[in-house]
This record gives structure tokens, sequence and C-alpha cells, in this order.
């Protein structure tokens, strides 16, 4: 069956469902009232759409199942496609982009980049924009109007994958595939290293954009710890980065000013705890810091730098390990996410958290101050609106 | 010559050059003072915020005294049809030059203005250990981004003449354009082309979206 | 349009005529669709700023930044020409009874007329290019006004050249005279020639014009019966042997003043035969 044929039936039956509901409904309006009545015509509604739209994913899958598979090969990595409407242009765009992410794959891993980009195709798909909107059904006029979606996902990973309007924009799309190879890579990771930075590894390497985050996050986080680090304490540093065993996190890694700033932050955006108003009016004044520190353990200890920070020290471990760091990150599976990073790097831990330090004090983000090359494209710009000005006489 | 120039242009835009300086000077000081002190605690996060979002008003102080400046003396001889300003014996290249640079030596007030402002704000609030105060690196942009805004703005007047507001408003209408389209018919390329190649360096708008902060890490 | 160095070159022309558009022409103010100009042997517009340096120059309206005191204007002004003379400046802002410290906005219409003329002079110019000077001036203002100016030309001998469709007073100060009318340039002539050189004269059965008159032929008008009225211009008494040939008769010869000459030149410039005699 056509997919428009399913939809016209679907559509009807989709009435005559709700029809049956009103007619069914009408006799017993006496005992119920209309809201209860409205509640279950939505719900009907709802099943419809959802059988409606199983119907049309089984038809796409139906219609994909014929047509063969078209595949884009850069490097170790394959952009495996069904699609007849992927455009040259787009097809040119995810070759470029996808070369470029097999050439920072192939440094980010070393030995192991073909085997880890060879190991699952990245899928190609697309869809109407409309798709993503929820109720599309009311907003069908949309899919003429918007453009497709070409999607990049993993096969079987779910939640992954990432959309682009067309055209694609090559950048974003090698962001996307590092993303995904990424995943890929982390398929092997030790257990403690899965908990420790997710499912997810830099397997292209880091870039200044992500030192510069890790320099931020480091800079700005309200924990003592981290001040610490920045100051040059390298077991705090392995402290903030939750490299070591913390019996207390809420004394070890945060300051009672801390616990006032967290007690604070909570207060001004309004998340205020029944019956704990008073008790936080109290801490944020400074009159009680046993009231903070009570409030804070009320909430789980979250550790001083985030997800991304703590991937850059993976990063850099791979980075420093050389081609088979990423073969002994995966060999080193009993281990601790200390001892993997060790493993990894070939370094202590120490030297591996000290020179990430140096790493990240180097990555300030570029502050107000303009770079030299900056400050000349401004008086060069400056110069020409001058030259151009004074070319015309009034 | 240039001295004359420079005067003349001084005594045209004195009141708002007062006012723009008094603001570059007492503005960073408020700010801090506002959203800084105004916190009820010492939170990082919430300083970088703060003088993030106030980095704003420098940038519209920059636009609004570089254009202020640009557009006073070009009015003053607009107003008289250039008829002195064309019968004065320099080369009109030579006369541009010099009121091209007398508006760009009376942007130097605002920005002494900015540096110490932002300086005197900066070292009377607390700046917590891990952040440092930018007060040269925001008047030096600050300089450089209202130089080029005042030579954008001059080349305009000098160029389009009358038509400097039409030219304005048809860049607008083009825009509104772009912006219509790629909300509706998902012409995303041309905007975002376009505003991609302004903002990112050679761009001359590329200033406008750096961090305008005089506290930063 | 050639103003011999010297003279005092009086450029009339009724308003819209253009006269104002060939003064801006001269100083480079506007860019010449075609031909070319020379100022003090200055190529205009490549060299009109060594020309304007040794130019003086009197606009129609007040071109002054009104914002500026009399001082700071004159300080500004001086900055521009190397050859200001501060002294005769002040003897001239005294003598204009010019306060220093006014501001230019609050000056009266005589004042700034003055003012103008204070500019146009202090640095001490070659060539004068005054437009419309004494227009809109009251009589005291305009004495001040032309006296200095007759002081100046007569101490320096420097050209002038000065519009106006004030044509007497042209009379009295120019000794050569350029009429413009829709944008061409009608007539230029010795200021003698220009007074004395155009009648009115009555012709009785009136020659057919065979392209051999000894003047210019500028309009021919029937009057009663077979008397005509002719305008021309280069009359010489000896002309009236002309009409002593055949049946023709000259019966009377008519001085025109020189508005009357003024207004028959611009008619005559008017007509398809005018234009025709200009060109010859």
């Amino acid at each position: 069956m056509s997919e428009s044929g399913l939809r016209r039936t679907t559509l009807t039956r989709r009435a005559v469902a709700a029809l049956v509901l009103v007619a069914g409904a009408a006799g017993a309006l006496a005992a119920q009232d209309l809201q209860k009545l409205g509640m279950r015509i939505v719900a009907a509604d709802r099943a419809a759409a959802a059988a409606h739209d199983s119907i049309l994913e089984i038809v796409r899958v139906m219609r994909n199942k014929r047509l063969p598979y078209d595949s884009i090969v850069t490097g170790a990595i394959t952009l495996r496609f069904t699609s007849k409407d992927l455009s040259p242009s787009t097809r040119a765009a995810l070759t470029r982009a996808g070369d470029a992410t097999w050439e920072r794959v192939e440094h980010g891993l070393g030995d192991a980049a073909t085997r880890v980009a060879g190991r699952v195709p990245i899928v190609i798909s697309d869809r109407t924009a409309a798709s993503f909107i929820s109720e599309a059904r009311a907003y069908e006029y949309m899919s003429r109007l918007l453009p497709h979606i070409i999607d990049l996902g993993l096969p079987n990973m779910p939640g992954r994958s990432r959309g682009f309007v067309e055209p694609l924009n090559e950048a974003q799309a090698e962001d996307a595939m590092i993303d995904l190879v990424g995943s890929v890579a982390s398929m092997d990771e030790p257990p403690a290293l899965k908990v420790y930075v997710g499912d997810w590894l830099p397997a292209a390497g880091l870039n200044e954009r992500n030192w510069n985050a890790a320099a931020i996050d480091l800079a700005t986080t309200n924990a003592s710890v981290a001040r610490d680090c920045f100051a040059g304490s390298i077991p705090r540093c392995k402290s903030a980065l939750g490299l070591t065993k913390v019996s207390d996190p809420y004394t070890e890694w945060y300051s009672p000013e801390d616990w006032r700033v967290i007690v604070s932050g909570s207060l001004n955006m309004g998340i205020v705890t029944e019956g704990r108003r008073d008790a936080m009016q109290a801490c944020v004044a400074g009159h009680d810091m046993k009231e903070c520190e009570w409030l804070v353990r009320e909430r789980p200890a979250s550790l001083p730098l985030d997800m991304d920070v703590r991937r850059t020290v993976v990063g850099l471990a791979l980075e420093l390990g050389g081609p088979k760091a990423y073969d002994r990150l995966v060999a080193a599976q009993g281990g601790s996410a200390s001892d993997v990073l060790a493993a990894t790097s070939g370094l202590g831990i120490d030297e591996l958290v000290g020179q990430w330090r140096a790493h990240v004090l180097s990555a300030t983000p570029a502050n107000v101050r303009p770079r030299a090359l900056e400050a000349t494209a401004m008086l060069a710009w400056m110069l020409v609106f001058a030259f151009v000005a004074q070319r015309r006489r009034p | 010559m240039f001295r004359q120039v420079l005067f003349t242009q001084w005594k045209w835009a004195r009141t708002e050059l007062f006012a723009y300086t008094l603001g570059a000077f007492l503005i960073p000081t408020a700010i801090l003072k506002i959203t800084v002190n105004g916190l009820d605690d010492y939170s990082v996060g919430a300083m970088l915020t703060a003088v993030a979002a106030a980095g704003a008003f420098f940038v519209f102080l920059a636009f609004v005294c570089a254009i202020g400046l640009a557009v006073r003396p070009y009015l003053a001889d607009q107003a008289l049809k250039h008829v002195y300003s064309l019968s004065l014996p320099v080369p009109w290249a030579t006369f541009l030059r010099y009121r091209f640079l007398a508006g760009a030596v009376l942007l130097v007030a605002p920005t002494i203005a900015v540096f110490m402002g932002a300086g005197l704000a900066t070292m009377t609030a607390a700046v917590p250990p891990t952040l440092h105060a930018y007060p040269f690196g925001l008047a030096v942009r600050f300089y450089l981004s209202a130089l080029e805004i005042y030579a954008a703005t001059f080349l305009l007047q000098y160029v389009a003449g009358k038509n400097a507001v039409r030219v304005v408003l048809a860049l607008i209408g083009v825009l509104v354009v772009l912006e219509l389209g790629s909300r509706f018919f998902g012409t995303t390329d041309a905007w975002v082309w376009m505003w991609d190649h302004l903002t990112t360096l050679p761009g001359p708008l590329e200033t406008l979206t750096a961090r305008w902060m005089m506290i930063d890490v | 349009m050639t103003v011999p160095t010297g003279s005092v070159y009086g450029f009339l022309g009724p308003n819209g005529s253009g006269k104002t558009t060939t003064l801006r022409l001269l100083l480079g103010m506007l860019p010449a669709d075609d031909g070319a100009i020379t100022v003090l042997g200055h190529d205009v517009p490549l060299g009109v700023h060594k020309a304007l340096a040794k130019t003086g120059y009197v606009p129609e309206r007040l071109h002054l930044y009104p914002t500026l005191t009399v001082e700071e204007i004159m300080r500004y002004h001086a900055a521009f020409y190397p050859d200001w003379d501060d002294a005769r400046a002040e003897q001239l802002r005294r003598g204009f009874s010019l306060r220093a410290e006014q501001p230019i906005e609050r000056l009266s219409k005589g004042e700034s007329g003055k003012l103008m003329m204070l500019l146009a002079l202090a640095h001490n110019p070659e060539l004068l290019v005054l437009d419309e000077p004494t227009d809109g001036l009251d009589p005291v203002v305009r004495r001040d006004v032309l006296s200095a100016l007759l002081e100046y030309v007569a101490a320096r001998g420097a050209t002038v050249l000065i519009s106006s469709h004030l044509i007497h007073e042209q009379e009295r100060i120019c000794d050569h005279v350029g009429v413009m009318d829709g944008g061409r340039l009608v007539a230029e002539m010795p200021m003698t020639t220009f007074r004395g050189g155009i009648k009115r004269l009555r012709v009785n059965k009136a020659p057919v014009d065979r392209g051999d008159f000894p003047f210019t032929l500028l309009s021919r008008g029937a009057t009663a019966g077979r008397e005509e009225e002719w305008v021309v211009r280069g009359w010489q008494p000896a002309m009236r042997e002309y009409f002593q040939t055949g049946d023709s008769e000259l019966r009377e010869v008519i001085d025109l003043d020189l508005e009357e000459s003024f207004v028959e030149l611009l008619r005559s410039a008017r007509t398809p035969a005018g234009i025709a005699a200009e060109e010859n």
C-alpha cells in the first residue's frame, strides 16, 4: 500500500473512532461531565495518532528496505544512506566533513583509529523538518515550507543523532561526526571511565574551544578545591577532577562560604524546599554557617568541575600517550579512573594532572583585549572606510 | 590647520562629549555596584554573568560616541551645503583627513574615561582570585571599535550624502527580508553566510561579538 | 568667459541665470561637465586649492559655521590661508564694528555681510569672487562693504569678479561686464561698450537683413506704418551712413540706460534671431 493510501485509511479510521466515541459518549452525557468526555476524545485521538505514526514508520522502513544502500567512505569512516534525496552538494559536503573528521580521528586515536571508526557506520537519513514538531499533523503545511533535515546517527544508538538543514554546514557536520565516533570509541572503555566521563571519548583530540571551556569552568566554579587547583595544588586538582577518593565532599570540595553561595543560588532561583526558607535566609545572611552546612548536606554533592572538563583530562591522556594510548585505555579494564588515565598517558597521575593544569591555565580564552590580528583588522577597516570617504566630494 | 578643525569639532560636540565621557567614567562603577555588589554573596559565576551583560553597555556607548562624533561636523557642513569647506584652500581629501583625525582624537576622551572608570570600578570591587580585571584591554577595544564605527559612519555620510538615511533603511530592509526568508522559507543560507562573514575575522563587525568584559577569567 | 587680470568684472544676469553656478564652477565647488577652467594660472579642479589660497570668496548667503564666534571663525579661517594678515583682519573687524565674541548665528544680515567681506579681504587675495555681496544689505552697510572692497582693489590692484543683479551698482564699480542668461554667457564686453554701445534705432522703410549690417542687430519690430524699431549693439555714429543707401531712413538714435541695455540684451538673447546674432 502506498504511503498516501495508508494515510487516507488511517485518517478515515481515526474519524470513525472519534465518531464512535462521540456517539457512545452521547448516551452517557447525563452521567459524565463534558470535561471527562473531552479528555476521552483527546486520548482516543492520541492513540490514533500514535498508530498513524507507527504505520508511517513501517512504510518508511519498508520503502528504505527496497532501496539499495549507498555509502560515502572517508578513511575508515563509512557514511551510509538509503535516501534518493541526498543532493550532490550535500554528498560533497558530507564527504569533505568526513575527510576532516577522519584526519582528526586518526590523530586522536592513533593506531586504533581504523578499528574504532570502522566499527559502526554513521547512518544518514533524511526527513522533513515538520516531523520534528509534535502534533505535526496540525502543521502538515510546514513540511512544504521547511527544508529537509539531514540526520546523522548511529544504528541502535538513538538519542545521539543530530539533524541539519540543507545546505549542510560542514563544520557542524564534522562536529556531529566526531561526536558519533567518540560514542563508538567509548564502547570498550573501562567501567570506571564510563562512570567518569560517560559514553563518550574525545576520539578526535582536543581543540582550543575544549580547553577554553575548561579554563572558564576552573576559574568560575564556586568550590574552594577548584580555586586551590587554580592556585597550584596538584592534589586539589586531582580532587576537583574526581580522581581521588573523597570521604566528605561537602567539606573537602567546598568551603563554608561556598555553601552559602550554593544556598543563595537556590534561593535566588526560587528553589526553596518547604519549611526551609527561614533557614536558607539565615544562611545567606551569613548568620549561621551550621544552617548552611545542614542545607547543603540535604542535596547531593556535585563534582566541582563538569564532565566536559574531565574529558579534557582523558583527551590529554590520549594525546600524551601516543599511538598506543587508546589500546592501553581499553586494556586497563579493572582500574580506577585515575589508573586508567595514568595507563593511557603512560605518565604518573600527578604528572598528567600537572600538565592538564598547565594546559588549562594557558588556555584562558580571549578576553576583551583585542588580539593583534583583530586590532589589525579593525584598523584596516577604519583606513579603508576613511580612504573611500575621501574619494568623493559632496 | 588641524588644531582649528579639532577646535571646531570639539566645540560642536562638547556637550555630548562631556556626557559620553562622564557616562563612560561612572557607568562601569555603577554596573559593578548594582550588579556584582548587589549580589547577596560572592559568586564568580554571577559576577561574570553580570559583567558580560554589562558589556553591552560599552558596545552601545562605542556606537553612540562614534556616530555622534561623526554626524556633528557633517551636519554642520551639510547645513551650509559644504560651501565653506569647499572654499577653503586645501585639497578636499586633506580637509576630510583633518575632519576624520579630529574625530579620532576626540574619541580618546571617552576612551580614557572607560579606562579610568573600569579601573576604578574593578579596584573597588572584590574580584575573585581566579578572575582578572581588564580595564586597559576594555579601553583599547572600546577605542578601536568606536574608531571603526566612526569611520563607517563617516564613509556613509560622505559617500551617500543626503541618501545616508535611505541607505541605512535599505540595509535594514535587506536584513528584514533575509530574516523573513529564513523564518518562512528556510533560506537561512544568505543570512547566516552574511552574518558569519561580518562577525568573524576579518569581518568589520567581529569586535561586536567579542567578550566586552572588564572582569574575566 | 575671460576675466582680465586687474579688472573689476561685473557678472550680470537675472535670478536663476546660472551666475552662482558659474562662480562655484570657477572655484572648483562643482564639477564641470565639459570645458576647461583656469583661475590665476591654475587648472580647476586639479590646482584649485592653489588658486583658492589667493582668492577671497563671498558667497550669496552666509556660509560660516553659526555656532562659532567672530573671533573663532577668524582664527579658523586664518589657519587655512598662508597670507592671512592678522593686523589687517583686526583693522577690518574694528572698521566694520564687529564684536569678536559675538556668535555668528546672532549677527544681523549686515554684520554677516561685513564678516564675509572681512574674511575675503584679510588674506590679501589676488582675486575676489563676490556673489551678490550686497544683496539684502541696507544702504549704509552696502556703502561700507563696497568702500572696503574698492579701497582694497585700489591699493592692491586685485581682480574682482562680482556677480549681481543690481545693475546700477555694477555700473559704478565695474570696468568689464558679462551677461548670463539661461546658463549661457550672452555677452561679454568692456563696461564702456556696454554702456554706450546698445542703441534703439527708429528706421523708416527698414532694409532687409542681408547679413551685412555693420552692427549687431539684437531685435527689430514694427511700430507704425512702415517704421521699425531696432535694438543694436556696437553702434558707432559713422554707421548712420549705412541707412543712407536705398530707400531707408534712420529717423532717430536713442541712448539706453544700463538697465534698459541689459533688458534689451536679455530679450534679444531669448529670441532665435538674437541667439543667432550672438553666435555671429
